[in-house]
């Protein structure tokens, strides 16, 4: 599949028979609005956000290793630990969408984002993406501009944090017999 | 000497449907719609209505002990409950009742001019039966009638009172 | 699993019995710490015979709330199919309304924000109420210690009977209502006059 006509793309990853654009945040709804009117993606079936604090260390997903420090599946490695390749940000916003249509196609939209960094939303492009902004923001805490209800959808509404980020606690009580004793 | 039935027997028989196989001193069985003849009054009127009269009591003593069960039943809690159990039931989320709020007063318009010609109706219906008996003086004094009402409902129609508001 | 023989019914032809415990013999089982503790109690309590009656009315008759909250829940609604059947024991009238309700089973995790809610509809059951709480998470936050979920019902509302069980089966939560059955007729009063929590 061939999606040079993207604004803002920075790079397109094929990877299990998927499609990933990479593309630059700022672009972000000028090429969702290309992919649904020139590309016929007219239906955004998700829009989720990863946070990849602490990729590569160990006791981390994406820590490619066995609690010895040996990877016996990856080819070349020697049975070493591997780091996996650092990824650009710190969080990453995936859009997946589809065209529905006689022959259906799936890709994926990726934008990656510091801490702190808003991006625009892409309510007008297609108004389901609505909620699944608001639980974005809700539990991880990235803004969207121009959304037109930008509350929380979970939690409570006076909750303070972002719970789905690495660096946010567990919680829940002690509990006896738990390893400590 | 005719003996008259009891008022127990009276009550079985109408009560059991058998009244026709009520027996008078003559030894005839005697059909339901035969005006029982050698009574007095009090007893033709009861003959026909304690029936009711017993069913009454029973309607009305069902319910009520029912009502009186549950209060001489009932726990007294002694609790102060809190003020959530009072407000309408609205899945958890219920805030209370909404303030007050202003009262749309075609409401009671529409009731009121439903009741005049509602009575205005309720009169018509018998007249309708009996019209036949009274002829033109009867015509004549029901159209008399109905134009009274007829003047208060244009009346009402040209002072706006049908519109909503 | 006892295979026992020599019953009262052996002379009629029944040669032997498979039974969940010995209840003859060196390793008889008597009544379990449940029963005893509830026939102690009903010796203590003492009901009077319009007690015992009233008792009796309220536990062959106990409609339940439809609180179903999450996989608890579907358990719940089994018990009123017709293999495990509740309408045995009068209860299969469900209410939606907790107005017109006795029971409150608690079916199912509650996350701190339908705390509340719970809280809500308890308040609006009217005297006598009783309440289960159904399974791990009712009970104890179950598998999910964490920021969201309440661990365990009992903090917001007095429970009667917790049942274990993630999520327990039909039987165990037939138990756990008759159980139920058996402490009010027993005179036990609900939880809200035993507890202090939550009352």
């Amino acid at each position: 599949m061939d999606y040079e006509g993207v604004p803002g793309l920075v790079e397109t990853r094929e990877a299990f028979g998927e499609t990933t654009l990479v593309v630059d945040p700022a672009r972000i709804v000028e090429a969702c609005t290309h992919l649904r009117d020139a590309e016929g993606f007219n239906f955004c079936s998700d829009v989720s956000a990863v946070d990849y604090l602490g990729w590569g260390e160990r006791g981390v997903a994406g820590y490619i290793g066995t609690r010895g420090g040996r990877d016996l599946h990856a080819p070349g490695s020697q049975g070493h630990a591997r780091v996996p390749e650092p990824k650009p940000k710190r969080f990453a916003v995936n859009y997946h969408l589809l065209a529905v249509a006689d022959e259906p196609r799936r890709v994926r939209v990726q934008a990656w984002l510091d801490d702190g960094d808003e991006l625009a939303s892409v309510v007008s492009v297609w108004p389901t993406a609505d909620w699944h902004e608001r639980e974005i923001w809700d539990l991880m805490g990235i803004g969207f501009t121009g959304h037109p209800n930008l509350r929380r959808l979970l939690l409570d509404d006076d909750w303070e944090g972002h719970p789905l980020r690495k660096d946010y606690p567990v919680g829940g009580e002690p509990v006896r017999f738990s390893e400590a004793e | 000497m005719r003996r008259s039935p009891g008022l127990v027997t009276v009550f079985l028989a109408e009560k059991s449907g058998f009244a026709h196989i009520l027996v008078t001193a003559r030894g005839h069985g005697s059909f339901r719609a035969e005006k029982p003849r050698g009574r007095t009054r009090t007893e033709r009127v009861l003959h026909t209505w304690l029936p009711f009269l017993i069913y009454a009591i029973l309607a009305a003593a069902i319910p009520a002990s029912m009502m009186v069960m549950s209060f001489v039943f009932s726990t007294r809690s002694g609790r102060r409950h809190p003020p959530s159990r009072a407000i309408p039931f609205e899945s958890g989320v219920s805030e209370g009742a909404p303030p007050q709020q202003r009262f749309t007063v075609s409401f009671y318009l529409t009731a009121m001019l439903f009741i005049v010609f509602g009575v205005e109706i309720v009169f018509l219906y018998p007249l309708a039966i009996v019209l036949d008996r009274l002829a033109w003086f009867g015509l004549v004094e029901f159209l008399a009638f109905v134009a009274i009402l007829a003047v208060a409902y244009v009346y009402i129609w040209r002072k706006g009172a049908l519109e909503w508001r | 699993m006892a295979v026992e023989s020599g019953g009262p019914l052996a002379a009629l032809g029944l040669q032997s019995e498979r039974l969940l415990w010995p209840t003859r013999g060196p390793h008889a089982k008597g009544p379990g710490v449940f029963e005893q503790e509830v026939a102690a109690l009903e010796q203590a309590v003492g009901l009077t015979t319009l007690g015992k009656a009233i008792a009796w009315a309220q536990s062959k008759s106990m409609w339940p709330d439809t609180f179903g909250l999450a996989c608890c829940a579907i358990e719940m609604m089994s018990i009123v199919t017709s293999r495990y059947d509740i309408a045995r024991f009068g209860m299969e009238a469900w209410r939606a309304s907790p107005r017109q309700a006795d029971l409150l089973i608690v079916s199912g995790r509650v996350a701190h924000k339908m705390a509340e809610p719970l809280r809500q509809i308890y308040d609006q059951m009217l005297e006598p109420k009783w309440v289960i709480a159904m399974g791990a998470c009712a009970s104890s936050g179950g598998m999910f210690n964490n920021y969201t979920i309440l661990q365990g019902v009992d903090k917001i509302v007095p429970v009667d009977i917790h049942v274990p069980g993630c999520p327990p089966r039909p039987e165990a939560l037939m138990e756990g209502i008759i159980r139920l059955h058996e402490k009010v007729q027993a005179g036990v009063p609900p939880a809200y006059e035993i507890r202090g929590v939550a009352s």
